[in-house]
């Protein structure tokens, strides 16, 4: 389990990657993260909500109520062009940043 | 199964969300409570603690918290989020748009600044707006007039001849004689050509109408090298003979307005006074006559000058002066020194020839870049632009000494930031533009100001026209163009250049070790010089303009307080031109006591005058005469200026007569010739006796004095007392006379009544205008009503915001030494010492300013002085009272901050450190 100062600027690239393939709604968002992670990176709800709309009003992100037969009304966040961009940009520059600290703290070849 | 709805709205408030918003995010947290709470119960948990155990995976305080700033964010103005994300896209293409995003982040940052202080904001952007504004409006009327090109064409080698006259008039007017000799004898010229503009009757389809026309010489057009749009000019032999051709070229305009662009125009005829002229050529668009500001709208040849200026006679005579100026144009290789040489010559020859004419008598020869604007007209215009530019200037100083003062001060509370971001190795261009910024958002806001103040401005001046009939055209119908809109935005990036010079170098020379320490820094110090260096030209300043301003009303009210020697209240005036209607003299007497004997009868009307030049009208007429008895020197002139005037006209004027009588009815062509003289006249002429029975010779005839009248205004308001006398109409038959009508109430009620009469006694005759003599005389202080209104409305302004910066900056000093009070107060300093320290630094920098101020008001005083006669160039007491007002504000602005110095204990001084 990581602390949330190390999580805090990471919150938006986390977001934007798991909505890179498909569409996923908030409980979605949530568990993919704790599971790529392996439940190492564990949101509180209370935090994605506002990251979501945040992101929504920036425009990266839109939000579309979905009802699926049987189901309960939804909303769906998914990608837009800007959302694209930006994560593009963000994953590039958290490679490069991460590559400076591995490098710097000496596990570049570990 | 729980209502997960109410279970949220249960737990937490959020009272920035708008109906609609809340309802969705409502849902989509009682869905994901949902899917908790059946995650749960899949775990086998049992129903209460599968509730319990949705509720816990949220925390609360943070949703609530997180939801209601992302709303405050969200509910931001569109503009704003607009830019925000135009930001965000700048910076993800990289390279040079990130510096474009920065610009844009700084300029947002500059209006949340402006923001948060929006009274000071606003006084200092009018401030700057309408300086420039009123800036843009003059240098508009400058290049319109001053800096606009001559008519002619290869203008350099013009020049413009007029008559100087020893101690009076350099620009005076020109005769025949001395144009015919000087075309003759002097061989420089390619062309020498007079023009004289003139009042006439044009008669199209029985409507009549005035306009303005020249008489012009035959080589007129070739002389200012004027295309013919239709036609030609004039030839050579239709300036020959007197009164055989009839010929006439008007106007592009005019051709385009009165005829509708007829292109068979050529060959008409027109009624030019009731006398048929034959239209020979259309002039090319846009020439509009041989002066600036003066819009002709046709021109016939000198020689026709019984029909076309009836009122124009003995014009062979050489001591009739009646044409404005010679225009000439030089041989190619000859200077105008040269000419003025061999025109000077000329003089010496003629006076040689006629020894009592060219007493006191010369030419002045000017090239044509000084002479295409009546040298007359210049003269006053340029002091009065100069002195419209000395208040702008003024007023743009003061305007970037506020707003320079507001940026300083905002450059001070980012002291530490700028000091951390330079620690942080942010590069001095960046932190000067991000601190540029504010300053290019005020000039941009009062850019766009600017230009709104200057089309107003400038459509208020072209509403102003002169209540008299003189064909004059500054800035009429001149609508605000390019280059003025250049000039504003050019004086907007100097203004912003002035207001961001001195935070931005404090941001350069900025210390970062010192300006990370709170307390004293070279980067405070320096600021609060700068300050202080503000503070004192905003004292300054405002002093200036109050000063001016007081200046400017004394002058208006010194003129209104002027004696015009005649009653101008409920005078009517009606100007008759019976000369260009081809009256007779015969039919003109009759007409005019016809006229008179109708006007008297109408109610409301008390009496009835008339006079060839009504006072203050910018006309006059001067004769050469002799007084019985007095000997001249050699170098004087007997000039004096004349009138001719009925036997009602002393009475309806309200003019007393001091000795002897007025003119009567029987002072008639054959009686005795006779003239009432003024004061002044009696007094120069036969100082201590008495005028009457006196007589003086106007050339071969004798008149006999009858009558005397107190010395009053008849040029200017602002003129010296001069010698004055009246022939009496009967004796001296004039056909352009103006009727003045004293009624016993408002005048203007007259004004029909008054056009009945003159309709019914001749429907052809045309009649302009009717005004009263008090617009006259409100009219010829306008000048002084503006200038004043705007230099007291901006010396308030500049109070005002003086006061402010002089409170802000001592309630900064007194906060950066609370420490240095509350020891001094610790080691016993009683509360007038620190009163003293407090205020003493602010009236210390006051006393500076007003000393500056001082003589800066006594330079606008004297362009005052010289551009508004009547404003003496030191008034102690117009000087004294801003200076009383100033100390006061000084005083109460930092009287609030000397308060709380005082209440500063040793424990505050402590917490300060």
């Amino acid at each position: 389990m990581f602390g949330p100062e190390l999580k805090k600027g990471s919150v938006e690239l986390l977001v934007l990657s798991m909505l890179k393939d498909e569409a996923r709604h908030g409980y979605q968002i949530g568990k993919l993260i704790e599971l790529r992670s392996s439940g190492r990176l564990q949101f509180n709800p209370a935090t994605l909500y506002p990251v979501l709309y945040r992101m929504e009003d920036r425009g990266w992100i839109e939000g579309i109520w979905v009802e699926k037969p049987g189901e309960r009304r939804r909303c769906f966040y998914h990608l837009t062009r800007d959302g694209k961009r930006v994560l593009t940009e963000q994953t590039e520059r958290w490679k490069e940043f991460s590559s400076a600290m591995n490098e710097a703290i000496g596990l570049s070849h570990a | 199964m729980p209502d997960w709805r109410r279970e949220v709205r249960e737990r937490f408030d959020l009272p920035d969300l708008k109906d609609l918003r809340e309802e969705r995010i409502i849902e989509e947290i009682a869905g994901q409570l949902q899917d908790f709470h059946e995650e749960a119960l899949s775990r086998s948990l049992p129903e209460d603690e599968a509730e319990q155990y949705a509720i816990d995976r949220f925390d609360w305080t943070t949703l609530a918290d997180g939801l209601n700033h992302s709303e405050r964010r969200r509910r931001r103005p569109r503009f704003t989020v607009w830019t925000e994300r135009m930001e965000g896209r700048l910076r993800l293409r990289g390279g040079l748009w990130i510096g474009l995003a920065d610009t844009v982040q700084d300029m947002k940052f500059a209006f949340r600044q402006i923001r948060k202080n929006p009274g000071v904001t606003a006084a200092a952007v009018l401030c700057l707006a309408v300086s420039i504004g009123g800036g843009a409006v003059l240098y508009s009327t400058a290049v319109g007039t001053l800096l606009q090109p001559s008519p002619a064409k290869d203008s350099d080698r013009i020049v413009r001849i007029y008559t100087r006259w020893e101690g009076g008039n350099e620009y005076s007017s020109v005769s025949l004689p001395d144009f015919e000799d000087i075309r003759r004898e002097v061989g420089i010229f390619d062309q020498l050509v007079l023009a004289t503009p003139m009042s006439m009757n044009l008669t199209i389809d029985d409507q009549n109408r005035r306009v303005w026309g020249s008489l012009v010489s035959g080589d007129f057009f070739r002389c200012f090298g004027t295309e013919m749009e239709l036609g030609r000019g004039f030839l050579p032999e239709e300036d020959e003979t007197e009164d055989t051709h009839p010929v006439v070229v008007i106007s592009y305009g005019f051709w385009q307005e009165r005829f509708g662009s007829d292109p068979d125009i050529l060959g008409q005829q027109i009624q030019i006074n009731r006398y048929p002229f034959t239209v020979v050529g259309v002039a090319e668009k846009g020439f509009y006559g041989d002066s600036v500001g003066m819009v002709m709208r046709l021109w016939v040849p000198v020689a026709m000058h019984t029909r076309a200026a009836p009122l124009l006679t003995d014009i062979h005579k050489r001591n009739n002066h009646v044409f404005r100026s010679i225009i000439c144009r030089l041989k190619p290789g000859v200077f105008p020194d040269q000419a003025a040489e061999r025109v000077g010559m000329m003089r010496e020859s003629l006076a040689d020839r006629y020894p009592d004419l060219y007493i006191g008598k010369a030419f002045t020869v000017l090239p044509e870049k000084e002479a295409s604007l009546d040298p007359m007209v210049r003269a006053g215009f340029v002091q009065f632009i100069s002195f419209g530019f000395a208040i702008v200037a003024l007023v743009l100083i003061l305007s970037c000494a506020n707003v320079a003062g507001l940026l300083l001060a905002r450059t001070e509370g980012r002291r530490q930031e700028i000091g951390i971001r330079m620690a942080l190795g942010a590069g001095r261009g960046r932190l000067i533009r991000s601190l540029l910024g504010e300053s290019t958002a005020m000039a941009i806001i009062a850019g766009v100001l600017a230009i709104i103040i200057a089309v107003a401005l400038n459509g208020a001046s072209n509403g102003v026209t002169a209540p008299m009939d003189l064909p004059i055209a500054f800035g009429t119908g001149r609508t605000i163009l390019w280059s003025d809109i250049l000039f504003i935005f050019i004086s907007t990036a100097v203004a912003t250049v002035l207001i961001s010079l001195t935070p931005a170098i404090h941001a350069t020379r900025a210390n970062i070790v010192s300006a990370l320490k709170s307390g004293d820094s070279m980067l405070s110090r320096r600021a609060a010089l700068s300050r202080r260096m503000l503070v004192m030209v905003q004292v300054a300043a405002s002093f200036t303009l109050l000063v001016g301003g007081g200046l400017v009303l004394r002058g208006m009210e010194h003129m209104r307080e002027i004696d015009p020697g005649f009653d101008s209240e409920n005078q009517l005036l009606v100007s008759l031109d019976l000369a260009v209607q081809g009256y007779s003299e015969e039919e003109g007497n009759i007409f005019f006591h016809d006229l008179k004997n109708r006007l008297s009868t109408l109610p409301g009307v008390e009496a009835v005058g008339m006079a060839f030049n009504i006072p203050l009208s910018l006309m006059s007429q001067t004769h050469i005469c002799e007084p019985e008895g007095y000997e001249a020197p050699e170098t004087e002139r007997l000039q004096v200026m004349v009138n001719t005037v009925d036997e009602g006209y002393f009475t309806a004027m309200g003019i007393p007569i001091l000795e002897g009588r007025s003119f009567v009815t029987f002072d008639d062509e054959g009686t005795q010739p006779v003239l009432i003289v003024n004061e002044m006249f009696r007094d120069r002429y036969w100082p201590g006796e008495s005028p009457i029975g006196k007589r003086v010779k106007h050339g071969d005839t004798w008149f006999e004095v009858v009558g005397m009248v107190p010395t009053g205004k008849y040029f200017a308001l602002s003129e010296k007392p001069r010698p004055h006398y009246y022939y009496a109409f009967d004796q001296n038959y004039l056909g352009m006379m103006t009727i003045n009508i004293r009624a016993d109430s408002n005048p203007l009620m007259l004004v029909k009544a008054v056009r009945r009469e003159v309709t019914d006694l001749d429907p052809m005759l045309p009649v302009g205008e009717l005004n009263t003599m008090a617009e006259r005389i409100n009219f010829s202080l306008m000048p002084y009503s503006i200038a004043s209104g705007v230099m007291w409305m901006f010396g308030f302004i500049a109070m005002l915001l003086a006061s402010i910066g002089l409170y802000g900056l001592v309630a900064y000093f007194v906060n950066r030494q609370t420490r240095e009070i509350g020891v001094r107060m610790a080691l016993g300093a009683l509360n007038s010492d620190v009163l003293r320290f407090v205020v003493g630094r602010s009236m210390r920098l006051t006393f500076i300013g007003l000393c500056i101020g001082l003589i800066c008001a006594t330079g606008v005083s004297v362009l005052a002085s010289a551009a508004f006669p009547g404003i003496r160039a030191f008034e102690p007491l117009l000087m004294g009272i801003p200076l009383l007002i100033l100390i006061l504000i000084a005083l109460l602005a930092s009287f609030f901050p000397a308060r709380r110095a005082i209440r500063i204990t040793p424990v505050d001084a402590l917490r300060a450190e």
